[in-house]
């Protein structure tokens, strides 16, 4: 990530205003096409974890960014323990909630030697970690 | 600021699935809503939203830094203290922050002013960093909206830069509630960019995360996790089994644990405190603190932690006029004046700045007939013009 140097991490910073009126005609707030490397060659959401859980991808070696919109990572899938349930985004009071794990507790599932569950739990039982 | 109906794209459908973005309807209700879009002058956004986004953010950083170097915050803040070294560590050790999005409340004339700062775990980046930007691409071709509209948007480019900066030799793992469409859109598009950037990436549900036996968290194939993008709140980390290995466990997170800190609602009334007056911001006090009573009998009230605006509550006159239900305010709430939001056309947006590496790079717009912006507002397009 950035490095930051010691005067400036933490720090108030000067936002610099810009005067007005602007002289210069509006300068674009975007250089360029957008493009996806994964998302749309994959389905997204839990339709698409259940199928391909654990996605491994690496992006092959000077690829061109025209060629973004194609398939062109290196991505490995496998099944896990995970489960996928039909989904909506979830209220916090079960009614719609898309939840369909439950876990509680630790297990040595997915693993010979890690224990697994120790995290997720408590969204679970809510429904979503967003905001 | 404009609130301007316009035809939708008849094939917006198809391309928001094309592109993997299939929570755009939920429960039969439009999400994405491109019947109207919101238009600004340039100088609207960088006088009204980018410059007071950045100052904002600066005056959160200036918080935290604080907030380290005197506990007396952190237990307002109701952090437990079991985790303040982790957090203090973290700020010391600088871990980055990748992103943000800051929910203000504009009306076109006031200055902008913060509602709250989602810093650990914000969604709906996919539909504003992509699927708006296509919208306007789109809406430009075909006449909708005029050919010289532009939009400030760069959040794709810069969340690419910032993945960049992280070295391209890290493997990253991505973790969150996968069995959510939402997160799991969110953490897909994350992986992405990251991917671009050049980073090996590994998606995974956070229950898959494992705890190997020399106190190292593991992906499913045993592997150590050294960084690690998680969409899953530091509280509710800290609630789960696993949360006493986080001081111990060598993995960098990304929102880093100093996060923790700013995604309390609690820094509504520290920020007041440290900042009076600051035009950006709303008179807001702790729940038990009697200045609260300055607020009168008029305010919003919202606990410590919560998410999409549950537990919030909008009291008028002594009377709860509207409540979201949820699970929050074990911790306690603060109060925070009661500033309504404006109404375009019966309807109450709430903007979203977004930062990523810091920098305001972005915005979003959630619209809703109730004034209370929840897990159901819609999400609409806007345009510079």
């Amino acid at each position: 990530m950035a490095d930051k140097s010691d005067q400036d991490f933490g720090k108030r910073k000067p936002v610099s205003v810009p005067a007005s009126p602007r002289p210069a005609p509006p300068a674009a707030k975007r250089s360029g096409h957008v493009a996806l490397l994964l998302m749309g060659t994959f389905a997204v959401g839990s339709a698409a974890y259940a199928l391909m859980p654990n996605r491994n991808c690496e992006q092959s070696p000077n690829v061109s960014s025209s060629s973004l919109q194609q398939n062109n990572a290196n991505c490995s899938s496998r099944s896990s323990s995970s489960s996928g349930g039909g989904s909506s985004r979830s209220s916090y009071y079960g009614s719609d909630s898309s939840s369909s794990h439950s876990s509680s507790g630790t297990s040595d599932s997915g693993s010979h030697s890690a224990q697994r569950g120790g995290f997720g739990s408590f969204g679970h039982a809510v429904g979503f970690s967003g905001g | 600021m404009q609130r301007i109906p316009c035809p939708e794209r008849d094939d917006w459908r198809a391309t928001a699935e094309s592109v993997g973005f299939t929570y755009h309807t939920i429960d039969g209700e439009r999400y994405w809503d491109e019947r109207a879009y919101y238009a600004f002058t340039l100088d609207e956004i960088e006088r009204r939203i980018e410059a007071p986004t950045g100052e904002i953010e600066a005056m959160c950083l200036d918080l935290v830094g604080r907030a380290i170097n005197d506990e007396k915050y952190l237990r307002r803040l109701k952090i437990p203290e079991a985790f303040w070294p982790l957090l203090s560590e973290s700020w010391r050790r600088r871990d980055a922050s990748l992103y943000g999005r800051l929910d203000l409340s504009y009306d076109g004339w006031s200055p902008a002013k913060l509602l709250e700062y989602n810093a650990d775990t914000p969604t709906s980046i996919f539909e504003a960093a992509v699927f708006q930007w296509t919208w306007l691409e789109q809406a430009m071709e075909r006449n909708i909206i005029p050919k010289r509209a532009d939009q400030f948007n760069s959040i794709h480019e810069r969340l690419i830069d910032t993945w960049k900066n992280h070295g391209g030799a890290k493997h990253l793992h991505l973790a969150g509630m996968t069995d959510n469409t939402e997160d799991a859109g969110t953490l897909a598009y994350l992986q992405d960019t990251a991917s671009q950037a050049g980073l090996k990436t590994t998606l995974m549900d956070i229950k898959d995360v494992g705890l190997a036996g020399d106190g190292r968290f593991v992906d499913l194939d045993d592997r150590g996790i050294e960084l690690a993008f998680k969409l899953y709140p530091w509280e509710w980390m800290f609630h789960d089994a696993f949360g006493a290995k986080l001081s111990s466990a060598p993995t960098r997170w990304i929102e880093p644990p100093w996060k923790a800190i700013l995604s309390n609602k609690g820094i509504l009334p520290l920020l007041w405190e440290m900042f009076p007056k600051h035009p950006t911001l709303l008179p807001a006090y702790f729940e038990d603190d009697p200045k609260a009573a300055m607020l009168g009998s008029s305010f919003v009230r919202k606990p410590l932690y919560s998410r999409e605006g549950a537990n919030v509550a909008l009291v008028s006159a002594g009377t709860t006029l509207m409540e979201q239900q949820g699970p929050y305010g074990a911790e306690g709430f603060i109060r925070q004046a009661l500033a309504p939001l404006p109404s375009f056309s019966d309807q109450y947006p709430v903007l979203g700045s977004w930062l990523v590496d810091h920098t305001p790079c972005g915005l979003s717009i959630r619209e809703d007939e109730n004034p209370i912006t929840g897990n159901t507002s819609r999400f609409l397009p806007h345009a510079i013009l």
